[in-house]
């Protein structure tokens, strides 16, 4: 699988990662990334099930307890630096857009699309 | 009247990947009242309940087997996720796994819970909706299904076709080599057939395949899916023609002991399949490992094919005791050289004593026919029989009669192209001359008869309107003789199957 190394995150992957910052129970995060997203991210149950059975084995995630069926996880160290590698990734990726049409281009363009506080160019601004 | 509560339908119509046809196949079975209960290796059971709107969707687990007890506790969270998320695990058997999601806004008025995206089938779907569907990676799930696919789909059909090539080599040439008994076996042809169709068929799903993969490896990376769909009318095409073929031929088919070796490979077929199954069944109650599982109930198969097999052999031996099989004509069992032999004594249209000054009991005479709406060939074969005294030649003909008209000129051409295709390995002296000869004496259209090189040989062909005669006498035939089995031929054509190859020959004895 190409991405099994998880050496770059897909967004669903990613958001998986950011909602285990702290403990949740596996069936919860379908929830809470819907939330966090405001429906722009969905991921479906196989999905989550198979990366968080992906993400146990390379020890990005471990359980924390198990309720009946309903079993719960938290990021680990390994996780907590995919996440951080992915960030600077798309930091990276932003800066040189930036660097490309500029600033002021870019904060034009996502100003449409992108509540304000929210625009990652200007932010780092 | 009795309402059904239970419907069976065979699910392998569909190729083990076609995902949507399965799905919207299902959609269309709730909308009509029948809701998946279970399924097995070939049949799905539907149980009777209300007309629903429902969502299908089948998910191909490469770590489930139908060898192991279901469901696994990694099975069972799988699941509960899916449920979470509205979907309701329905059947399963080995890695094709179904889940329906009851369309809500419809079935109970109300806005749907979760969150609407993209539909997947959009062609077949006018719902404004669509749940998540279980699978929203695409990348991970071209993968995981080309992981099952490559357990199951590809080594099996990879296999059926090795094997429809092997066997192929020997079907296919008969209707190269033998056009007109292809014709007259009708049955055996449309087995040929359906299996060489078979062959493309299996071919063209293993292209589809790949061509899906590749297609849907390449919209993954763009974060799309690509619907992976079979091709139904050519499989059910296939499916029908076959069984459709096997129904023919079984009915067709004159000759009892061809029948009853069909019977009996579809016996063993069904020892096998039934012991198979009954055992698996049990050792998954006893929750026995899937490893485990698999080596008993196929060794229990083969056992069962093995039992079932020597019990068919004794059954055919002691049938071959009793009367060699051949239920219409005499049959005489002597003993000679310490030898049995078993010598029928079937009556032919011609008879080498109506031709020579012989004894036709010192002879075994064999008379076969076959019959297809398009031509009937009658077959007989009249040779000295082991330990006969004397060797006075031998009679070995085949009446042909065509049923259409229009298919007269043909099969006069196939009948020479038969010879012609044995004569293509022959030395140019030894190459086969049709010389034509008084076709009157035989009271035909056209008569010829076959040369080796510069030697004439024993064999004839003669043509009438509807019918042509292909004879060979182990002798060079006089003109009187030529008169006899011509008048002969042409009063067994004219009698129009009233001919009963029961009668046998007033028994002379020695």
């Amino acid at each position: 699988m190409p991405r099994m190394k998880f050496q770059t995150l897909t967004e669903q992957m990613y958001y998986i990662l950011l909602c285990l910052n702290s403990e949740c129970c596996g069936i919860d995060i379908m929830d809470r990334i819907t939330a966090m997203t405001n429906g722009r991210v969905v991921v479906g149950a196989g999905t989550l099930y198979n990366l968080l059975e992906q993400f146990l084995e390379v020890e990005m995630i471990r359980e924390t307890k198990r309720e009946g069926r309903r079993r719960s996880y938290v990021l680990t160290k390994t996780g907590r630096e995919a996440l951080d590698a992915e960030r600077r990734r798309l930091w990276d990726q932003i800066g040189d857009y930036d660097r490309v049409f500029g600033e002021e281009g870019a904060c034009e363009m996502t100003s449409e699309a992108v509540p304000s506080g929210l625009q990652p160019g200007c932010q780092r601004g | 009247m009795k309402i059904r509560e239970h419907r069976y339908e065979m699910y392998t119509l569909y190729s083990y990947y076609d995902r949507a046809g399965m799905e919207e196949h299902l959609e269309k079975m709730a909308s009509k009242g029948w809701m998946l209960e279970r399924m097995n290796s070939w049949f799905w059971t539907y149980r009777k309940c209300p007309p629903k709107k429902v969502h299908v969707q089948i998910i191909y687990d490469p770590n489930a087997s139908e060898y192991a007890p279901e469901p696994t506790r990694k099975q069972e969270d799988f699941r509960d996720f899916c449920e979470y998320a509205g979907w309701d695990f329905t059947a399963s058997y080995g890695p094709l796994q179904v889940f329906y999601h009851v369309r809500e806004a419809e079935n109970r008025a109300e806005e749907p819970v979760r969150p609407c995206v993209e539909r997947r089938n959009p062609e077949h779907d006018s719902e404004k909706w669509h749940p998540i569907p279980i699978e929203t990676d695409p990348v991970m799930e071209v993968e995981v299904i080309h992981q099952v696919m490559k357990k199951r789909f590809l080594p099996i059909n990879v296999l059926l076709l090795v094997n429809i090539f092997l066997a192929g080599r020997k079907i296919f040439p008969i209707l190269i080599e033998k056009p007109l008994w292809a014709m007259a076996n009708l049955g055996y042809t449309c087995i040929a057939c359906s299996i060489f169709l078979a062959a493309v068929m299996i071919a063209v799903e293993i292209v589809s395949y790949f061509l899906w993969l590749f297609g849907a490896r390449r919209m993954a990376e763009r974060n799309q899916s690509l619907v992976l769909r079979g091709r139904t009318l050519l499989r059910r095409s296939v499916f029908y023609l076959m069984v459709f073929s096997l129904i023919y031929w079984f009915v067709s088919v004159k000759d009892f002991f061809l029948r009853l070796q069909a019977a009996g490979i579809v016996f063993l077929a069904a020892c096998a399949l039934l012991v198979s199954a009954s055992v698996s069944r049990h050792m998954k109650k006893k929750k026995v490992s899937a490893d485990e599982n698999r080596v008993k109930s196929n060794g229990a198969a083969i056992l069962a094919m093995i039992v079932s097999a020597v019990f068919l052999a004794v059954f055919l031996r002691w049938n071959w005791e009793k009367d060699g099989f051949r239920r219409n004509a005499e049959t005489e069992v002597y003993e000679y050289q310490g030898t049995k032999v078993v010598c029928s004594h079937d009556r032919l249209p011609v008879m080498c004593s109506e031709l020579l000054v012989v004894d036709d009991y010192q002879y075994r005479t064999e008379w076969d026919v076959r019959e297809s709406p398009l031509l009937a060939q009658h077959e007989a074969k009249q040779y000295i029989k082991p330990g006969a005294l004397g060797n006075e030649g031998y009679l070995d003909y085949t009446i042909t009669e065509v049923k259409l008209s229009v298919m007269n000129d043909w099969c006069r051409q196939m009948v020479r192209y038969q010879y012609e295709r044995m004569d293509e390995e022959n030395p140019l002296e030894r190459k086969y001359r049709f010389v034509e000869t008084d076709a009157d004496l035989w009271g035909a259209e056209y008569s010829c008869q076959i040369f080796v090189g510069e030697e004439a040989g024993f064999r004839h062909l003669v043509f009438w309107d509807g019918c042509i005669l292909d004879l060979a006498a182990g002798w060079q035939l006089t003109g009187d003789q030529k008169g006899i089995i011509g008048a002969k031929i042409r009063e067994f054509m004219e009698s129009e199957y009233q001919w009963e190859p029961s009668c046998v020959l007033p028994v002379s004895k020695q």
